[in-house]
């Protein structure tokens, strides 16, 4: 199968990385072949027909001097030449126009490919329409990795919860707000105090609003209601508080009566929230550190709780890559 | 629950059943305690449902008239509870007002408890809300949502799993 990659960011460069090292086992694993023949980065692409050198991409130094290399190459235009079975859509999340993922994935679907996506954005604005466009020309879109990082929850509902009729969902979608939290909590520390932390170990960005506003979290909560419960959602439908408010007092009353504050989105009868929460000691929810939680609740097979890592390059990279391997056995 | 106590000797816990049943009581549990400082009597605790508080006066009643020695009963109705936390300017927009207006929606605030600072910053407030029905508590949290809303507080709820 024949692929091209947009986007050169970490989640991108931990997949090529992965892909260079296991082409051989997925090839005797699965039967499936995955050339890379294109990587777009923002001023052009690297091109080879024959199947890029993904090892040299990723290490190159100056890549404009690079042999395949091409200047201003974009995957809009030439989408149509690169004679590609997928495309996998790895540029950054955009919550307010969605592009540029939009508009690849668009071009993707209207140019015969199947779309592997990470991007939250165009999911998370235009899911419906995007579903309607994919069902149209026949072909798939898949975005494990747009919620929870390397947790395979639309995986596992698609293939190993078949029957089920998923209830609600709710769950720590976000790893900055949880770390940020458990600090509060363990350290006894205001919000700006462990924000500063997370932003100096590389946890949060040095514009935060994207997490701790919840924004991030209302992306993954929309998709999540889409895919699994069957719910036309968008962004704007989640009513969303964050965790800026939050002070070491109250956290230390919840503690008092066996509570923890967690920044949790939910869905249930509908109602989409993303907001802080009072969640037992004891709970599935008492998760620290930046992992992730996703719990189900679900007619047959009743509560599922999955816990992981939520970000990551090659965590991330971990649920793209089975989402290609599983276009490319379905291809076959 | 209801605590009695009986004379340690057979056909004594009849006495207080027949009355159980006859008030259309449901039995959940039974403890015999026998206690040794007191060789001939015996204590029993009696779990059981009633529909409504008049079924549990009823019961305390008719038991009364077969001469049992009640010890102590609580009607033990079921009650939904949810802790809440509100930060904010919590006193300086009235808590007591905010109180009192769950109070008068038929919520019982059953604890409150606060942690105050500088009155220019956010102080927390933290409480238990109480309710026979579970319909009556979301409706009162529902409320407490518009009264945050208004006074400009930051409302966090429990999460039920």
């Amino acid at each position: 199968m024949r692929i091209a990659v947009i986007g050169f960011g970490t989640v991108s460069k931990s997949l090529l990385k992965v892909l260079a090292e296991k082409s051989k086992l997925i090839l005797n694993a699965y039967g499936v072949e995955i050339k890379t023949v294109a990587v777009f980065k923002r001023d052009g692409a690297f091109i080879n027909n024959n199947g890029l050198d993904l090892e040299r991409i990723v290490n190159s130094q100056n890549y404009r001097n690079e042999v395949d290399w091409v200047n201003s190459a974009d995957f809009n235009k030439l989408a149509g030449e690169l004679n590609c079975d997928c495309a996998v859509e790895l540029t950054p999340t955009n919550v307010e126009t969605s592009e540029p993922g939009l508009s690849h994935i668009k071009t993707a679907l209207e140019q015969n490919m199947d779309v592997v996506t990470a991007n939250k954005g165009p999911l998370a604005l235009y899911y419906p329409e995007l579903m309607d466009l994919a069902n149209q020309v026949k072909k798939r879109i898949l975005f494990e990795a747009t919620v929870a990082g390397a947790i395979p929850i639309f995986n596992l509902v698609r293939n190993t919860l078949r029957a089920n009729k998923i209830i609600s969902v709710k769950g720590i979608l976000n790893g900055t707000t949880n770390y940020i939290l458990s600090r509060m909590t363990s350290e006894k520390l205001p919000f700006k105090i462990v924000l500063k932390e997370a932003q100096k170990l590389g946890f949060a960005e040095a514009d935060p609003s994207y997490d701790v506003d919840g924004i991030d979290a209302a992306a993954k909560l929309v998709i999540l209601s889409n895919a699994l419960l069957k719910q036309e959602c968008r962004f704007k439908d989640v009513n969303r508080q964050g965790i800026k408010d939050i002070t070491p007092e109250a956290i230390e009353l919840a503690r008092k009566d066996g509570f923890l504050i967690k920044h949790l989105a939910t869905n249930e009868n509908g109602v989409l929230e993303v907001a802080p929460r009072l969640v037992e000691v004891d709970s599935s929810f008492a998760v620290n550190g930046s992992l992730n939680v996703v719990k189900l609740q679900t007619d047959l097979a009743k509560d599922l709780t999955l816990i992981g890592r939520g970000a990551g390059g090659v965590e991330t990279a971990s649920s793209v890559l089975n989402d290609i391997i599983e276009i490319a056995i379905l291809r076959r | 629950m209801i605590v009695v106590e009986l004379s340690d000797r057979p056909g004594q816990l009849a006495r207080i059943i027949t009355p159980l049943a006859e008030c259309g009581c449901n039995i959940l549990n039974i403890h015999h305690v026998r206690e040794l400082e007191k060789e001939d009597t015996a204590r029993v605790e009696i779990a059981f449902e009633a529909d409504n508080k008049v079924n549990v006066d009823t019961v305390v009643e008719s038991l009364s008239r077969e001469g049992v020695t009640i010890i102590s009963y609580s009607p033990n109705i079921q009650t939904f509870r949810e802790t809440v936390i509100l930060i904010g300017h919590v006193f300086t927009t009235d808590i007591t007002d905010t109180i009192i207006q769950i109070a008068n929606s038929g919520i019982q605030v059953a604890s409150v408890d606060a942690r105050i600072t500088l009155i220019e910053e956010f102080s927390s407030v933290k409480m238990v809300l109480q309710s026979n029905s579970e319909e009556k508590l979301s409706k009162g949290v529902e409320l407490l949502k518009q009264i945050c809303k208004r006074k400009n507080l930051y409302l966090i709820r429990s999460v039920r799993e």
